[in-house]
């Protein structure tokens, strides 16, 4: 289980809570961006998280360009779970959302 | 925020994705982009649509956008492979000596032009000290350079103990160029002196080439000069200058500190024929190079047999930067033969005597 960094728990999190691509974990986490999608290439590769293209029908039905999601795997959250006994403050943080954790 | 705007914001951020893209392997390059591409379009849209979009929030949408480059950079380099590659390539001699072959190629690139030739090319020359140079002594009578340039090459041809003999003919000079006059110090010199002291030019030629050898309107320039006029541009190479009114063209630039026994000569030209006298302006010198064993007092005899009593012989060592005169060896001083009478007339009669190929003298 690789050991994570606080920004890279940080942005588990908010994937695992619902913020589900860059643009949106970038607002939330109040990240910068070129610290944000390195992020998820690293977490991605190294299976805790997994991406997927929104299909593209739908996209061009709403007449925008498709968005690439991200998802915490079993693994991410494996992760996530340490992390979280790590960083007191993370754990403290993801209780106090009041969004619904997937 | 209008519409115009809007769509500067978009077209600059997706320039700059564009950009970062090329960094990006390029099997991963298209979704890549797409991604970017897609990120901006909605961050856009949601700032529109939110009556969001203001100066601040434009400046941080194309803060977002150059935020891409670290993802690009991430894509190419990620620490993972590169550290696998470090772990595992070193082990392989392959590898080490594709280094070795790299850094090797780097310093041929990046180290200058000249060091390298000086460095790769062995010296023309086995006997960088003994050298005995021979010039007149300018308090007493003048006689043509041309004078001790053909007394070396009789020399050269009645006494096995010299190697090599070069000689020069230094006077004041004007020097026209890009950046201006300048007063100088010039010379005429024999086409193979620089090859015989074991300096080679840090840009260009000198005339050691058959061709520049009698080339007329060839010069090579001191460092100063090219500093001077040129601003030590590779450019130099081919300029023209005016010398003392003719027009001559750069053909190489000797190195920085390069220096001859008489210091400060900024210009050289090659000897070529003879040329009009221009008594007590003109002065010669002829640098005779010993075989290594030789002892250089056996040259005194016929030396000053042929400067007669009006000269000076010293010895010296070629460097890299020239020639360095040095106090002589057992006496530790320069050592001085009397007067030189009438050189151009008794003395040149006198060596023709001992030298049976010594050429004519001057009526």
């Amino acid at each position: 289980m690789p050991s994570l960094s606080f920004t890279a728990a940080l942005i588990l999190q908010a994937i695992r809570t619902g913020y589900r691509y860059g643009f949106d974990i970038m607002e939330t986490a109040g990240l910068p961006s070129g610290t944000v999608y390195p992020a998820l290439r690293r977490l991605e590769q190294q299976g805790l998280i997994q991406s997927s293209w929104e299909e593209e029908a739908r996209a061009a039905a709403e007449q925008r360009p498709p968005r690439k999601y991200y998802r915490v795997t079993n693994d991410g959250k494996e992760a996530l779970k340490v992390a979280g006994e790590r960083y007191g403050l993370l754990q403290r943080l993801a209780k106090g959302t009041k969004l619904e954790v997937r | 925020m209008g519409a115009y705007s809007l769509r500067t914001v978009l077209f600059w951020c997706q320039q700059v994705v564009r950009v970062a893209s090329w960094i990006v392997p390029q099997n991963q390059r298209g979704e890549w982009r797409k991604e970017w591409n897609s990120e901006v379009w909605h961050w856009i849209h949601f700032l529109v649509e939110s009556d969001r979009l203001t100066v601040s929030s434009e400046m941080e949408l194309m803060r977002h956008c150059w935020g891409s480059f670290a993802d690009a950079l991430w894509h190419r380099f990620n620490r993972q492979t590169v550290l696998e590659f470090v772990q595992e390539k070193p082990q392989s001699p392959s590898f080490l000596l594709l280094c070795c072959g790299l850094t090797l190629l780097i310093v041929l690139v990046a180290a200058p032009r000249g060091s390298l030739k000086s460095l790769l090319e062995s010296p023309s020359y086995t006997n960088p000290e003994e050298l005995l140079i021979v010039s007149l002594d300018q308090n007493k009578d003048w006689a043509a350079p041309e004078f001790l340039r053909d007394a070396g090459i009789a020399l050269i041809k009645a006494q096995n103990s010299i190697a090599a003999q070069g000689a020069y003919a230094y006077r004041p000079n004007e020097l026209r160029g890009p950046a201006g006059s300048e007063h100088i110090k010039s010379a005429r010199v024999t086409p193979r002196l620089f090859s015989m002291l074991g300096v080679r030019p840090v840009l260009g030629t000198s005339f050691d080439s058959g061709v520049n050898a009698e080339c007329s309107d060839c010069v090579v320039i001191s460092d100063g000069i090219w500093a001077d006029q040129f601003h030590r541009s590779p450019r130099a190479i081919g300029e023209t200058l005016l010398l003392h009114g003719e027009r001559v063209r750069v053909i190489g630039v000797m190195p920085a500190g390069f220096q001859l026994t008489e210091t400060g000569i900024s210009i050289f030209s090659v000897f070529r024929g003879t040329n009009t006298p221009l008594p007590r302006y003109e002065w010669g010198v002829l640098m005779l190079r010993l075989h290594p064993p030789e002892q250089p007092e056996k040259l005194y005899n016929p030396v000053t047999t042929l400067l007669g009593d009006g000269g000076w012989v010293r010895f010296g060592s070629a460097t890299k930067r020239g020639v360095i005169p040095r106090p002589h060896p057992i006496r530790n001083r320069d050592v001085r033969y009397g007067r030189l009478s009438r050189v151009a007339g008794s003395t040149c009669r006198r060596s023709s005597q001992l030298f049976a190929d010594f050429p004519n003298c001057p009526s």
